[in-house]
């Protein structure tokens, strides 16, 4: 009995390890604003980086919140290691919500000139600008990762903030992140029977190394300029316009591409047949009336 | 109480406990890459005051002083399977494909690539089509210089004939790696029972296990590939039943083929796939094929299924 009872214990203490230790060695998030002193009308950075603590992660969501002494200016996604956005990081109740996968997996990046010490990942840039004099606490409050599993399986992520403090003293300043580089573009046409009920819808990528992208513009043949997403239901279902796609980063520079349209299919060799048949018949009906009302 | 804190055996759990537990947890989440070996040098091309940049000389690196406007170049080199179809891809887009010889051996390059943080990731195809495992790469790269990435093992491709086989039958598990080499054949049951088999000159294997010695109910096997008496490579995982009958393994996962994620049919899963996924992401009752794991809506989770299997 007494010798159950160590038994019991010790596997308790070494359950607990175990799950202590898991707990320890979550993937987490840190925030690392520009400057933790500033004044007011000055635009900042903040940098969301992932430190996977060795897992291999694919999937990231999350929330960033932060007080009305500053206000949500844009957020840059350029330099993320996120691939693909589920959601783009945007302005959403007052907090900036993103979700993204990087396919394959992430567990660091790799400096080549020392390789053995894996770097936290850069998510997202978010540009605030101050408004009011006071503390500031930027926090993440709700996100979760995914280990590249095959499976999902989701691996929480302790919540974490920053701290700056607002002087009483205007300091006007615009952020800007220098960009010399064009955006990258791909673009195409897919029908499928699980999106619009098998219409033609346009899908694309758009990615800049730097800033991140601003816009992507889609013109249908004469149709006006609109703004879109992807996947984006065409509104010329014919496709016999030619559709012009153009991604413009934070900075300006655009790209553009052209998808063909349709060709018009040519008259098939029977239909010319019926054509004739039917010309035929209606000059032989119209000598009918002809004759008969001469 | 007392007593039993201070006991031998109760000093020794508790330092078990503390040391070696957290590195298992730390172990069963880390990919075997001890094979890969990563370097940079800056420039290609000129003297270097170091020797360990080209080829991937175990992670050193070297750097010299050379001329602006250097090409940026990232060296991929490895072993996959005889013949086969190895693809590398630049953030999930497939920016290259190359062939190995007939040993297995491979080696590309990329570039023309400006500076940045690059998601490079690396996958075979065997002689059936079956994919590897993907390797993946987040690496920063300077203009200018020139990266190296060799000592990839791809992954062996791993199949069985049967999802469940009738105890006493025999199961056929086979798949392809690198020719003329050692395999460990592991079936993970309530004890692990692990097989010998070896390769044949175009790197395909094939073991025929008797069942009779595996217990009812659910099993796993997977391949690992043997390099001087090193574990160069593990398999994916595949489960099989023990039952009372046997039933032919039908390699679909979704009724067009082995890909989790592939909701177009094409065999890949990439852009398209994802923005299949993305129009029914936050709407109500999306198709049974979209929702990868059945629970009615489409999450991280889901993207996050099909990320693994993503093959550009």
């Amino acid at each position: 009995m007494k010798n159950n009872f160590k038994k019991i214990i010790a596997l308790f203490i070494f359950a607990l390890c175990i799950f202590v230790n898991n707990k320890a060695d979550a993937s987490f998030l840190s925030i690392k604003p520009s400057s933790d002193s500033l004044s007011k009308d000055e635009q900042f950075y903040v940098d969301v980086n992932l430190n996977t603590e060795g897992k291999i992660i694919n999937g990231i969501e999350g929330s960033v919140s932060f007080p009305d002494n500053i206000s949500f200016v844009r957020a840059e996604e350029g330099n993320s290691i996120v691939n693909l956005w589920v959601e783009k990081p945007a302005l959403s109740d007052g907090s900036v919500k993103f979700s993204g996968i990087i396919p394959n997996g992430f567990s660091g990046v790799i400096d080549p000139f020392n390789p053995d010490n894996k770097l936290p990942g850069l998510i997202i840039r978010l540009i605030f600008e101050t408004k009011k004099e006071g503390d500031c606490n930027i926090s993440i409050s709700k996100a979760i990762t995914t280990l590249n599993d095959g499976l999902g399986t989701i691996d929480n992520i302790t919540p974490t903030s920053a701290k700056i403090s607002i002087q009483n003293i205007s300091n006007p300043y615009i952020y800007k992140t220098s960009n010399d580089v064009a955006p990258e573009l791909s673009a195409s046409v897919v029908r499928d029977p699980n999106i619009e009920n098998n219409k033609y819808v346009l899908i694309f990528d758009a990615k800049d190394k730097q800033t991140g992208i601003k816009e992507v513009l889609i013109k249908e043949g004469s149709r006006p300029w609109k703004k879109i997403e992807s996947p984006y239901l065409l509104e010329d279902q014919s496709r016999h316009s030619i559709i012009t796609v153009q991604a413009t980063n934070y900075s300006g520079s655009s790209i553009a591409i052209n998808i063909d349209a349709l060709p018009y299919k040519l008259i098939s060799f029977i239909n010319i047949i019926i054509l004739i048949f039917i010309l035929v018949g209606l000059l032989f009906i119209i000598k009918k009336f002809y004759e008969k009302y001469k | 109480m007392i007593k039993l804190l201070s006991s031998k055996k109760f000093i020794i759990v508790l330092i078990f406990s503390l040391v070696i537990a957290p590195q298992l947890v730390v172990a069963f989440t880390i990919i075997n890459t001890s094979t890969i070996r990563i370097s940079a040098q800056v420039g290609t091309g000129t003297p270097s005051t170091g020797g360990g940049g080209g080829g991937g000389g175990g992670g050193s690196s070297s750097v010299s002083t050379v001329p602006i406007s250097m090409p940026t170049t990232v060296n991929f080199s490895g072993m996959a399977y005889p013949s086969s179809k190895v693809t590398i891809l630049r953030n999930g887009s497939v920016v290259i494909t190359t062939v190995a010889d007939q040993q297995a051996r491979f080696s590309t390059s990329i570039n023309n690539l400006d500076t940045g943080t690059y998601n490079f990731s690396v996958y075979g195809e065997d002689s059936n089509g079956v994919k590897s495992l993907s390797f993946s790469f987040p690496v920063y790269v300077t203009a200018g210089t020139t990266v190296n990435i060799g000592g990839i093992f791809l992954s062996p491709t791993i199949n069985i004939d049967k999802s469940e086989v009738k105890q006493g039958d025999d199961l056929i598990v086979y798949g392809q790696t690198i020719p003329n080499t050692n395999l460990n054949i592991v079936f993970h049951s309530d004890q692990e029972i692990l097989k010998n088999t070896k390769t044949d000159i175009t790197g395909l294997y094939k073991y025929t296990m008797d069942t009779t010695p595996l217990e009812y109910g659910d099993h796993i096997v997977k391949s690992k590939t043997i390099v001087n008496e090193e574990v160069g490579a593990v398999s994916p995982e595949l489960p099989f039943i023990v039952g009372l009958v046997s039933k032919k393994k039908d390699n679909t996962v979704t009724g067009c083929g082995t890909l989790r994620g592939d909701l177009n049919c094409d065999k890949r899963v990439n852009l398209v796939d994802f923005s299949v996924m993305a129009y029914w992401y936050k709407r109500v009752s999306p198709p049974a094929k979209v929702d990868l794991n059945g629970d009615g809506k489409i999450s991280l989770v889901d993207f996050s299924i099909m990320a693994f299997s993503w093959t550009g």
